[in-house]
């Protein structure tokens, strides 16, 4: 991390804000891209927000929906092959990002089973003021790429993002095991 | 000739980029959107090498398809290698359970992805 980075973090995030955070800059690291973060007062004009992918999920002790919006630019360079449509590169992005998020919630004891994405666009893609908390900002390219997490705790459920072990490890991503 | 590679993913872009990384590589590539879709294929096709499959998918997951398969009894000399952003452990011994051959998880190195169906489809 940065000491940019650091500066640019919003201050009142909560540990699932962190983790999204952090699960976002690697996601991106791994198709050879930096991500690096934006103050909020830069989240781009909701017109150059290409599309969005919105994931679902739930569990015992967490559920909500995590949304990936980007310009056209992140989308180009993570995806070089141009395979496919945009919107569907970026329902694919919000799944490994939400895939990486919930791996690293296994270690801390929270399970939480996925939905299938869905590609969202729109005239004025905002996170709803008051609603949500900040969405991470992150320049990337050329572009912009925002996430926020809309997330609603159990009751008496704290997220401790500290491993203590016991719990249940997951494979790491780009990884491949064979039996 | 070459061999038959069946890609279950419910995201066209990653079917294209699994194909754009086997093609050339002595595999012909099938594809299939969900499960439903690729029970059937398998069923069709008795030539296929190997399958690539996704886990969580809509209609029919990966695992549900994997148990139907090998209730029909379609997966005694094909190996099965699931590629998802899961890697969840109880999963993964799910599917090594159900009879899949490996596990990777997304994002997926072309180059180690040709290696694995290599591997599996060596004999």
């Amino acid at each position: 991390m940065t000491a940019e980075g650091h500066s640019k973090r919003n201050p009142h995030n909560r540990p699932i804000d962190d983790l999204v955070f952090e699960c976002c800059r690697e996601l991106f690291s791994d198709y050879s891209l930096d991500a690096l973060p934006r103050g909020v007062e830069e989240f781009p004009p909701p017109e150059r927000l290409a599309l969005c992918g919105v994931m679902g999920f739930g569990g015992r002790q967490m559920r909500g929906a995590l949304v990936l919006a980007a310009t056209r630019e992140p989308l180009e360079k993570s995806n070089p092959g141009g395979f496919g449509s945009q919107r569907d590169w970026i329902c694919e992005l919000a799944n490994q990002l939400m895939g990486r998020v919930k791996n690293r919630l296994l270690a801390v004891g929270v399970e939480i089973l996925l939905a299938t994405p869905a590609g969202l666009s729109g005239d004025n893609l905002n996170p709803a003021p008051g609603k949500v908390r900040t969405p991470q900002v992150f320049a990337v390219e050329s572009g912009f790429v925002c996430v926020w997490i809309d997330c609603e705790l159990s009751e008496g459920f704290e997220l401790l993002m500290t491993p203590s072990g016991g719990f249940e490890a997951a494979m790491p991503e780009g990884e491949t095991v064979l039996f | 000739m070459d061999k038959k590679i069946l890609i279950i993913d419910d995201s066209t872009t990653v079917r294209h980029q699994v194909r754009a990384a086997l093609l050339g590589n002595g595999f012909e590539i099938l594809e299939a959107a969900d499960g439903v879709e690729g029970l059937s294929t398998i069923t069709e096709h008795q030539d296929l090498a190997a399958v690539v499959c996704d886990v969580n998918m809509p209609r029919m997951g990966g695992l549900q398809m994997l148990e139907l398969a090998k209730a029909k009894g379609l997966l005694a000399t094909l190996p099965v290698v699931m590629l998802t952003t899961e890697g969840q452990a109880s999963l993964v011994q799910q599917a090594k359970s159900l009879g899949a051959k490996g596990w990777i998880v997304k994002p997926f190195k072309p180059e180690l992805l040709v290696l694995t169906m290599r591997k599996l489809t060596a004999s």
